[in-house]
């Protein structure tokens, strides 16, 4: 068979096997970035300034039918375009040099298709970025969706080698079809290059979020044991994300007020079995929280709420680090401290930073 | 498009629905008559029924055949109608088909939350109608005295309007679900144009039959996407049991342009016809 004719063939039979295109290899390289115009790599001798943020594929604080708070499936792209900008304005307000991304869309329906890390690479200081799909379709035949491509990120201002997409375990209780078309989560992970510096890696993950079958536990040994090969080679691990659950002793663990949906599909409310999940990584490597500061006062690190009218009551966004933290710089911003931009309206996550020096 | 715009042109397709031609030497009589109907300008014998399974169901008139899709119909209300107001000659034969639908049951019914949901539940679909025409030209190839027409080669070229209600952006986001792209695309432009070429035939013993086909789609100044097109080729066998009975196997593509990319999507379909 000549060239054109194979090529049809394999894409025919690719095609009927995944027809919307939904699959991913267990391992595969992730898509890379650069902001579209160039920018100076900064000077290496200040602690490295990481920042996890789930920015809710710029969706801001509308009211998505998931949240229960509202019926928004899709978003007008001055919308996605005006939540953008103040993602960008608080990113560049807290000028970190690694920003870890979750629930970024670079095309997909219900952002108006607007390639959203390209966009914050071109509006912030912020020059390389990697990108690992979790959610991919070219239609999710469900309340309207359509194409969706949905995913975590991490953007730097130093360049980023090597990035792999690692897979993640999938849900067990769904069916084959419901399974087909959901998320297939993921461990990005990136060589972060900072003249001079020892050899850092990058490992950012969104664990599963309403599974009852075990599949978030799995994601985040999963994650966990990414950290632990890469320190064992050596190598300085950042490891951040947004693990939906909780530290070892919150004081409040379900029974949550923003928690209004009657589908149990999008509730995430008890995370009692959950206790000790996190154990092994706040045992093993710095946070950018401790967890006896943590302990000593819940709500002042709490980072994530779907009720925009209330007030963050739960830490699901975290950083663990090999590297030494710098003492007291983990800060989670739950409002327009020191005069910046409110959080609360930005994404109902809040952004989460540290400071790290590098050896 | 304005109000007079749509008028304008479902005149025009009404027009040339009703257009004749009757060249000298011709016959308005066919010699041989495919006894299956078919993407081609022949229409089924008079009082001839063919029930399909999952396809449209058609009835033959004096020169005429009539269509419509049984287990859709109340989902998406349709009539279609093929007729040859053309004089036969002795290579080809010319028809008209022209199609009219009622979509806005259809896109109301997948607008809807959970599985299914095609568009958000909402949406408020526009009151619509659309139209669709098609000039379709059948050569007639093979030993006509021996065998009647052994193959035929179709080309058609076509137009797809929706004369319809006005309606904001986010009353009807783009119904992009493959395959239901092309064919609702004219709710969202001034019209979709198209053409096709194909051939069907006997590969074995007047029991087996082929179609092969490809239909392109060209669709202006859609939301999101601009200009797209969609290009759907298709091939099928069929086994044809006798002057009732027929089954068959088709392998549908659709490679598309749409706003996230130029993506084939493949469909397989089988279909049982029933003639009398």
């Amino acid at each position: 068979m000549t060239g054109p004719g194979r090529l049809l063939l394999i894409s025919l039979l690719a095609s009927a096997c995944d027809p919307f295109h939904t699959g991913f290899d267990d391992l595969e390289g992730a898509v890379s970035y650069r902001s579209t115009q160039r920018k100076a790599t900064p000077d290496a001798a200040r602690p490295l300034r990481v920042m996890n943020y789930n920015v809710k594929f710029g969706g801001g604080r509308l009211d998505f039918f998931f949240d229960c708070f509202g019926e928004r499936v899709l978003m007008q792209r001055h919308e996605v375009l005006g939540n953008l900008e103040r993602l960008a304005e608080k990113i560049n307000e807290l000028d970190p040099d690694v920003l870890v991304v979750q629930e970024v869309d670079v095309n997909s329906k219900r952002a108006a298709y607007i390639d959203q890390m390209q966009w914050l690479l071109d509006h912030t200081r912020l020059a390389y970025g990697v990108y690992a799909s979790q959610w991919k379709a070219d239609y999710v035949p469900s309340d309207g969706l359509g194409a969706i491509d949905s995913g975590n990120g991490i953007l730097a201002k130093y360049p980023l080698r090597d990035a792999q997409r690692i897979a993640l375990a999938l849900r067990s209780e769904q069916s084959s079809i419901e399974r087909y078309f959901y998320l297939k989560r993921n461990v990005l992970r990136a060589r972060l290059d900072v003249p001079g510096k020892q050899a850092t890696f990058v490992v950012a993950v969104h664990a599963d979020a309403y599974s009852k079958d075990g599949t978030k536990r799995e994601h985040i040994d999963r994650f966990k044991l990414e950290l632990d090969t890469l320190a064992e080679r050596g190598n300085i691990v950042v490891g951040v994300g947004d693990l939906n659950t909780l530290p070892p002793g919150s004081e409040q663990q379900h029974g949550f007020p923003d928690s209004v949906c009657e589908n149990d599909e999008f509730v995430a409310d008890d995370y009692r079995p959950e206790a000790e999940w996190l154990s092994p990584l706040y045992r093993d490597y710095s946070a950018e929280i401790p967890l006896d500061t943590y302990q000593a006062d819940n709500s002042r690190y709490f980072s994530h709420t779907v009720d925009k009218n209330g007030f963050w009551n739960r830490k699901l966004d975290y950083i663990f680090t090999n590297a030494a933290v710098v003492p007291g710089s983990g800060r989670v911003h739950q409002a327009g401290e020191d005069g910046g931009l409110d959080t609360m309206l930005l994404s109902d996550h809040a952004p989460v930073t540290v400071e790290l020096e590098l050896p | 498009m304005s109000l007079r715009g749509w008028a304008g042109a479902l005149a025009l397709l009404l027009f040339a629905g009703s257009a004749r031609s009757e060249p000298s030497g011709s016959t308005r009589v066919p010699p041989a008559v495919p006894i299956w109907s078919g993407d081609h300008a022949l229409t089924l014998p008079p009082r001839r029924v063919e029930l399909a399974l999952f396809g449209s169901s058609r009835y033959g008139l004096s020169g005429l055949e009539l269509s419509l899709h049984p287990i859709t119909f109340f989902a998406l209300p349709q009539l279609e109608l093929k007729g040859s107001p053309f004089a036969w000659q002795p290579s080809h034969v010319s028809a008209l088909r022209v199609r009219v639908s009622y979509p806005t049951l259809f896109l109301g019914l997948v607008s809807r939350e959970g599985a299914g949901g095609l568009l958000p539940k909402t949406s408020a679909p526009p009151q619509a109608v659309q139209v669709e025409g098609d000039f379709l030209v059948t050569a007639l190839l093979g030993d006509v005295l021996r065998h009647g027409y052994r193959h035929l080669a179709t080309a058609t070229l076509g137009l797809a309007i929706a004369p319809r209600a006005s309606y904001a952006p986010s009353a009807l986001p783009l119904l992009d679900f493959p395959f239901l792209y092309q064919r609702f695309a004219a709710l969202y432009t001034w019209g979709v144009p198209r053409f096709s070429l194909g051939v069907t035939g006997p590969l074995w013993q007047d029991r087996l039959f082929y179609e092969a086909k490809a239909r392109y789609y060209l669709m202006p100044d859609l939301p999101d996407v601009g200009t797209a097109f969609a290009l759907e080729p298709s091939l099928a066998l069929e086994y044809r049991f006798n002057r009732s009975i027929a089954a068959s196997l088709e392998l549908k593509g659709s490679l598309a342009r749409y706003a996230y990319g130029t993506r084939l999507h493949v469909l397989p379909f089988a279909d049982l016809r029933v003639g009398f």
